[in-house]
């Protein structure tokens, strides 16, 4: 048991631990170990005082989207309203080239459809995306206006004429007090276009004389074009023709003009519907174009049908478990199957392509929320039937991995036990920065704190995010790196122990947001988001911490608890 | 003079005292109303308000497009997934709010392989009124099987009782309500719902 202990508080990683030096917060685990006026925090201490950023979040029926509204240190008080104007707005035009040439003088305005895409990050709160989306029928002399929220975007114009390249600008910044940027779209004429076209097959039969080029059967594909490098799409999705003949898996694909500078692109061929039994696979082009290229699939086999069954740690069927399978098939590309569920008995059933020779498929088995069991990935064998071979494949069972208990304790500022708080865990974004290990993120867990303020979660292995929600006290939150470690005995280390959560004193902020509701400026916004964050710099890299968050009501008033010393 | 005036001063005197008497029994009696001697039995406490249902608020409901296309997979910075969330108004802000998102949910929502139930996030009650309530991961990966061109339903129901896996949405439970005299009586639990259609599901690259 001590050895379990002495294993478990070595997994259980607090961050900030490595954290050292002027501006960065000093490792804690309770607020006793900070210093006069500072808080023990997810990241380290720090003075919940400063560096505050409330993110405001209006009516999206107005058009009154998050903003971002920075509180000068130590001029937070008890009261505070927002005031939010009226909505952002960027606006722009959509053109399109004359001629073939980049000629910002030789243009006409684009009427046609278009939807446009805003993805960005908030440029006051560090890892808050934000996306928005609108769709233009008949834009009037090309122009447009739409409503985004605060932050820098990168903006895409996609036409709904599919022979139409998208076209992005980047950079775009929305703030409150600023004006709106025009963004011109400017789509290439259709000499200016790079047109590639070719043909798309299953793969080539070298046993015969000439060459024999195998069709793909029964298979609806599409084709997009990107830059290599950034990822950014240079094309539409092009379907690839299917229908039987001599035209089968012809396909025209038109770019953007920026597909001339570049030394290479790439193709990405991808079944249309995900119950299609083909591959994903990418084609790297090089420049100069060829007239025409043939793009080959590679054979990856005929579809066979997998059948499995999965456990609980403890043994029984693992019911309502979602399962996938991908991986790399024959040929060099990659498949994913459908999700399907497991039964009551914990068999499920699912069609997939065959591994590539010498490869295997992970089996991914996703538990629901209450089990016992953690996300397991298995490697299985996944062979291509015999052409006698009738039937189903039988995978391995699975029997899923434990999920880790992780236990605590919850105390009031006073130290007495913290009854019926709520203990939330959610996957870290920083394991998502340092780059996903499944191809899905993790669901939070919830549980509530008992009589003794006690509180055991069963996680995945993870890193986490433990959040702690009491109705009149701040919220709470750590962070807990969980790892699946086997101890000297073989045996899987699965009960942790988290250092005691004292809950800090909490302050009452309230006010009313207010902003442009229709014609009328100054109005109460109902149902406004409010989400205070502290920015502070974690190991030199800016994080936003949020200390509390809260929904107004009809009249545009709220109320939050904040953290205080 | 004397006398008179004697028997005019034991006069005063007596109109006096008198006044003085009545005054006393006046007091005396309205006095002794507030003396009237009350029940033993002391007022019970006001009972335990009603549970308040929990309601969508349908001008918060992302995508507001209830007719929407979606975008699915591993969010990075030139690709965010879809999200779905509403907010959702109890005036009970103690309750536990709870969320079931289902996907082509079949008459009897019965959970089904093709048809799947998925529980979504606790909301842990506060100060607030208003929570806002978010679909869980595993809803979002399992829409990226439906990829298949053809449109989809999503139901998104919210409780502040609890869902009963084998039966509709509509039929949600609390405990019994436990009254100061500790009898305990039964206590309604109610749900509400928020409804999409999925018109074409893309795939972050």
């Amino acid at each position: 048991m001590t050895r379990a202990l002495l294993i478990a508080s070595g997994l259980l990683v607090l961050a900030g631990c490595a954290a050292s030096g002027p501006g960065v917060p000093v490792a804690c685990t309770s607020d006793a170990e900070c210093g006069s006026g500072q808080l023990c925090f997810a990241e380290g201490c720090g003075d919940p005082g400063r560096g505050i950023v409330v993110e405001v979040g209006g009516d999206p029926v107005g058009g009154l989207y998050a903003r971002d509204v920075p509180i000068a240190d130590g001029t937070l008080g008890k009261d505070r309203d927002f005031e939010l104007g009226g909505p952002l707005i960027v606006t722009g035009e959509f053109q399109r080239e004359k001629t073939g040439d980049i000629d910002p003088t030789n243009r006409t305005f684009y009427r046609e459809p278009v939807v446009v895409r805003a993805l960005g990050q908030s440029e006051l709160i560090p890892g808050i995306s934000r996306v928005f989306e609108q769709r233009f029928e008949r834009p009037e002399r090309g122009r447009f206006t739409m409503n985004v929220g605060a932050g820098k975007f990168r903006l895409t114009a996609w036409p709904m004429d599919p022979s139409v390249p998208p076209a992005s600008v980047e950079d775009v910044s929305v703030e409150p007090g600023m004006n709106s940027p025009d963004v011109i779209f400017a789509f290439p004429s259709v000499e200016g276009a790079v047109t590639l076209s070719g043909r798309l097959i299953k793969r080539i039969d070298a046993t015969q004389v000439p060459h024999v080029e195998i069709a793909l059967a029964q298979t609806s594909m599409d084709l997009q074009a990107f830059d290599p490098t950034t990822r950014e799409p240079l094309s539409q999705r092009f379907p690839v023709a299917s229908a039987s003949g001599s035209t089968q898996g012809d396909f025209t694909i038109t770019l953007g003009p920026r597909a001339k500078e570049l030394p290479a692109v790439l193709l990405v061929a991808s079944p249309r519907e995900a119950s299609a039994w083909a591959p994903t696979k990418s084609f790297l082009v090089e420049a100069p174009f060829p007239n025409a290229v043939t793009l080959e699939l590679g054979d990856f086999g005929d579809p066979v049908t997998l059948v499995g069954q999965a456990f609980e740690p403890s043994g029984n069927p693992l019911a309502n478990a979602q399962v996938m399978v991908e991986g790399v098939v024959a040929g060099g590309g990659t498949y994913r199957s459908r999700v399907v569920l497991t039964d009551a008995a914990g068999t499920w059933q699912l069609n997939t392509l065959p591994n590539a020779p010498g490869e295997s498929l992970s089996v991914y088995v996703i538990p629901p929320p209450m089990s016992e069991a953690a996300v397991t990935r298995t490697p299985v064998k996944v062979e291509a039937l015999e052409p006698d071979q009738l039937g189903r494949l039988l995978a391995p069972e699975i029997k899923a991995q434990p999920r880790l208990t992780v236990s605590g304790q919850v105390l009031t500022p006073e130290g007495e036990p913290a009854r019926n708080v709520g203990v939330r865990a959610l996957e870290s974004v920083a394991n998502v920065a340092s780059g996903p290990t499944r191809p899905f993120p993790l669901d939070p867990v919830e549980v509530v704190t008992d009589e003794s303020g006690a509180f055991t979660l069963k996680l995945d292995p993870a890193a986490w995010r433990l959040e702690f929600v009491s109705a009149d006290l701040p919220l709470a939150s750590r962070l807990v790196t969980v790892r699946s470690e086997v101890d000297a005995q073989g045996e899987y280390v699965k009960d942790f122990s988290l250092p005691v959560v004292t809950l800090a004193k909490g302050r009452s902020v309230s006010g009313t947001v207010r902003g442009t509701v229709g014609l009328t400026a100054g109005a109460p916004v109902p149902y406004s988001t409010l989400r205070f964050y502290r920015v502070t710099a974690v190991e030199g890299r800016a994080s936003a911490i949020l200390l509390g968050s809260t929904v107004a009501d009809d009249k545009g008033r709220y109320s939050v608890v904040l953290p205080s010393r | 003079m004397t006398l008179a005036n004697g028997f005019k001063l034991r006069a005063r005197r007596d109109v006096g005292f008198m006044a003085r008497l009545l005054l006393l029994g006046v007091v005396a009696l309205v006095e002794s109303a507030c003396l009237i001697p009350q029940d033993d039995d002391v007022l019970p406490d006001l009972p335990p308000k009603k549970n308040s249902p929990p309601r969508v608020l349908a001008q918060t409901v992302q995508p507001a497009q209830r007719k929407t296309s979606v975008v699915v997979g591993t969010p990075s910075p030139t690709c965010a997934r879809t999200e779905f969330s509403m907010t959702v108004a109890d005036d009970d802000t103690g309750d536990l709010l709870r969320s079931q998102w289902y996907v082509d949910p079949r008459p009897d929502y019965q959970n089904t392989a093709t048809n799947p139930v998925f529980a979504g996030a606790v909301i842990f009650g506060g100060t607030s009124v208003n929570r806002t309530v978010t679909a869980p991961n595993a809803m979002l990966t399992f829409l990226s099987s439906l990829n298949d061109g053809k449109e989809h339903l999503i139901e998104a129901w919210v409780t502040d009782g609890e869902f009963d896996p084998n039966a509709s949405p509509t039929q949600v439970t609390r405990p019994d309500r436990t009254l100061p005299d500790g009898t305990t009586v039964p206590d309604a639990a109610y749900s509400d719902a928020s409804v999409w259609v999925i018109t074409k599901v893309e795939s972050c690259p």
